[in-house]
């Protein structure tokens, strides 16, 4: 009796093994064919975190060349070691490879464990500007996890996901994908625009009143000059229209689209950017105001710019003061010949150095640059000559000839002056019939012009006013944007490198 | 009179013969038409997730190019005409999708050796720190070990821009073209093509490449579509933002209304456009 029970027991057992056994396969082509394609998914995901990873590298190391711009305007100044770069080779340092040491990268991760594995900048070029400046080249390589080891179930994604399935480390299986990218930053000069102002920007009040361009290294874009370079040219097909005026001044509480900048009716011929301002629902621009001979496509409200503070610098030598403050001397380009002046600074003279040679000179005035202190009102320096000014007081040009008469260099690159100053009512002014020939960097100075006024060069400070409408103008040169002290990096080119080795 | 049989050798009854046929019917007939829809299912998600991975495949492979590009526009009946704003097309037999990439690397014939030409930039850092060609400078100059500014940089639309190679070379660009067409002579399905051009010559540096086949379900199939969006000339976005669009229609669809499954990526250029 009990044999037999099992006879019946069997057959139900085989039933439910071959429904178990049909279910199993049924299973089976299901994973077999679907789970490749699920994992091409997954892989495509990694692909596109690694991307992610990679640009994460390249966006830190731009972000730590501008705090390095931070500390100094020289690039080749830059405190590399302290923030976890080494060369790469010890045998190649002035324009050689740097890598970021990996306890320095920044931490990245996610469901793919997205990493950097390999940061690194070296020169990739150098302009022909004073100094040199670099231009880096950024190369960012980051790798992401991958769901295991088994291939793409389409060929098609190998060439373009370049995965490296069978990695192992430490002897253990590592699938994973990586990317790179490289990117070359190239240096924003201090001077890269007409006029650049924290607060207040208004120009003068008449049409004639114009901020436009020109270059004094290019000879189509400037007419025959001193040995420095070309002057602002009579001609209007030499003008240029890259007189681009910015303001960081922001619109206030409640009232997001208003007047940032007033052009008063005076003609731009460059762009007029604004830290926001303008309504986007409306054809009119809110964030300049009097704006008629302004091109509205040139109008734009997504302005930003962090100031750089600039102390006096410290020398451990210096020359006395000529008596007189008459017949200032210079050095060379690597040993400038360096004053301190003590007090309040009027006009003055360089003098010429031997004629082929190029003179630097450097000065720190410890009080007001005033010319009205001066019987000459102008500030004299020859062609051929580099002048750099550091005033701790107010600047008064009054309506001197500020390196624009005759025996000066007329070219902006050659005077470069710095305001010093904390005050809160630190001012540059200069009026009448003035002509000033410089670059100016005071982010806490109010320049206030009155009259016809006329600068050629390039001007960064608090606010910046026309007073009197007057016929002067302002006229950026070009040069500037190319050279001298670096205040911040900008992206040049971004390429992802789709085919090194991995 | 009472038979004597062996309980152990009953048989089924008829009545019992019959139910368990019917009920074996009842399972057997459930296991077919659930191994019917699972097979239609497997079918159908297999469809779904091979279209999605040909689309995947064909946006990535241009959102790649698209954000390194310098240049993009589209070449119909053999002449190119930049796309920067303002515009919907879709890469078909005769609208070839054109983007124009930096020309970074020491050669552009695929050579898959390790450390070859065709995976080295032409300025790697090895190059610049031996070839005499970049060491020209007294010894110990800054300007020794790096690209000549003059060959690096050049002027366009009045911009400094990088030149990427020597003016010897060529523009400093390749274009990439993506178009569509027969797999082969003796295959007509439907593909897209990669394929990497010197500027303005029909010749590509090596055969091009597909990358996805044209999955066709009725009478739509996998489409490339570009999608430039309408914005003010002073927008940081003008000319710089692209929308790529994949879609296929799946195999079962929840009813006739919905007609296709599509996929969008919406990116910018890195680099700014040089026409």
């Amino acid at each position: 009796m009990q044999r037999e029970r099992h006879k019946s027991s069997g057959s139900t057992l085989l039933a439910a093994t071959f429904t178990i056994a049909i279910g199993a396969l049924l299973i089976g082509a299901f994973y077999q064919t679907l789970m490749p394609r699920f994992r091409s998914v997954h892989q495509s995901a990694s692909w596109h975190d690694a991307l992610q990873g990679a640009e994460a590298g390249a966006n830190h190391t731009v972000h730590a060349l501008n705090q390095f711009a931070l500390s100094t305007a020289n690039a080749d100044n830059y405190d590399w070691a302290a923030n976890g770069w080494t060369f790469t080779d010890s045998n190649y340092v002035a324009n050689g490879e740097r890598t970021l040491a990996t306890a320095s990268m920044p931490a990245l991760g996610g469901n793919n464990n997205v990493a950097l594995t390999r940061v690194a900048v070296d020169v990739y070029t150098r302009a022909t500007s004073a100094r040199n400046p670099p231009w880096f080249r950024i190369r960012s390589t980051a790798r992401a996890d991958l769901p295991g080891r088994f291939t793409s179930a389409d060929r098609r994604d190998l060439p373009l996901r370049r995965m490296k399935l069978g990695a192992k480390s430490g002897g253990v299986a590592d699938p994973h994908v990586t990317r790179t990218v490289e990117v070359i930053a190239k240096p924003q000069y201090r001077f890269s625009n007409a006029i650049t102002t924290r607060l207040d920007l208004r120009l003068g009040n008449s049409s004639g009143w114009i901020v436009d361009s020109f270059d004094s290294t290019d000879a189509f874009k400037s007419e025959v000059g001193s040995s420095a370079g070309g002057y602002y040219p009579a001609s209007l097909a030499k003008r240029q229209s890259n007189g681009n005026i910015g303001s960081m001044m922001t619109a206030p509480n409640g009232t997001p689209y208003t007047a940032l900048i007033h052009a008063s009716g005076a003609t731009v011929a460059g762009e007029v950017w604004t830290n926001g301002g303008d309504n986007p629902n409306t054809t009119s621009h809110e964030n300049v105001s009097n704006n008629t001979n302004v091109d509205p496509n040139r109008i734009h409200d997504t302005f930003y710019r962090e100031f750089q503070g600039v102390t006096e610098p410290v020398w451990t030598s210096t020359t006395a003061a000529p008596s007189g403050n008459t017949a200032f001397t210079t050095g060379t380009q690597f040993s400038p010949r360096r004053y301190i002046v003590n007090g309040p600074l009027g006009g003055f003279t360089v003098t010429a150095p031997a004629s082929g040679t190029t003179g630097f000179i450097e000065i720190i005035v410890k009080g007001n640059l005033d010319t009205n202190l001066s019987s000459s009102k102008d500030i004299v320096i020859p062609p051929n000559v580099y002048a750099t000014i550091y005033v701790n007081g107010n600047v008064d040009f009054s309506n001197g000839m500020i390196n624009a008469s005759t025996q000066s260099s007329r070219v902006a690159s050659r005077l470069t002056l710095y305001g010093l100053s904390t005050a809160a009512n630190a001012t540059y002014v200069a009026s009448g019939n003035a002509v000033q020939i410089l670059s100016f960097y005071g982010p806490n100075y109010g320049v206030a012009l009155n009259g016809t006024v006329t600068t050629v060069g390039s001007v960064v400070s608090k606010t910046f006013t026309i007073d009197g409408g007057g016929n002067g103008g302002f006229h950026y040169d070009e040069s500037l944007g190319r050279g001298g002290d670096i205040e911040s990096w900008k992206t040049a080119s971004y390429f992802d490198d789709s085919r090194t080795d991995l | 009179m009472i038979s004597q049989q062996d309980p152990a050798r009953q048989g089924f009854t008829l009545v019992e013969m019959l139910v368990s046929a019917g009920l074996g019917s009842i399972l057997m007939t459930g296991l077919v038409f659930a191994s019917i829809a699972i097979q239609r299912s497997v079918r159908g998600t297999d469809h779904y997730l091979t279209s999605t991975n040909n689309g995947n495949r064909l946006i990535d492979h241009v959102a790649q190019d698209l954000r390194r590009a310098v240049r993009v526009g589209i070449i119909s009946s053999g002449t190119y005409n930049p796309v920067k704003n303002d515009a919907l097309f879709a890469v078909s037999d005769t609208v070839i999708l054109a983007i124009n990439v930096p020309d970074v690397y020491a050669s552009n014939i695929p050579n898959n050796s390790s450390q070859s030409t065709y995976k080295k930039s032409r300025y790697s850092r090895a190059t610049l720190n031996t070839n005499p060609d970049f060491n020209t400078q007294a010894t110990g100059s800054i300007l020794n070990g790096c690209v000549p500014y003059a060959e690096a940089i050049t002027k366009v639309v009045g911009k400094d821009v990088l030149r990427f190679a020597p003016a010897s070379v060529g523009t400093g660009e390749i274009q990439v073209r993506y178009s569509r067409g027969p797999r082969s002579a003796v295959d007509s399905t439907i593909c897209f093509f990669r394929g990497e051009y010197p500027t303005d010559s029909s010749t590509p540096f090596a055969p091009i490449r597909e990358i996805a086949n044209q999955a066709v379900k009725g009478d739509v199939s996998t489409n490339l579509i570009v999608t430039v969006p309408n914005l003010p000339i002073t927008d940081s976005g003008y000319g710089k933002t692209f929308q790529l669009e994949s879609n296929f229609v799946p195999r079962y669809r929840r009813n006739e209304f919905s007609t296709s499954t599509s996929q969008h990526v919406l990116l910018r250029l890195r680099n700014d456009r040089r026409d």
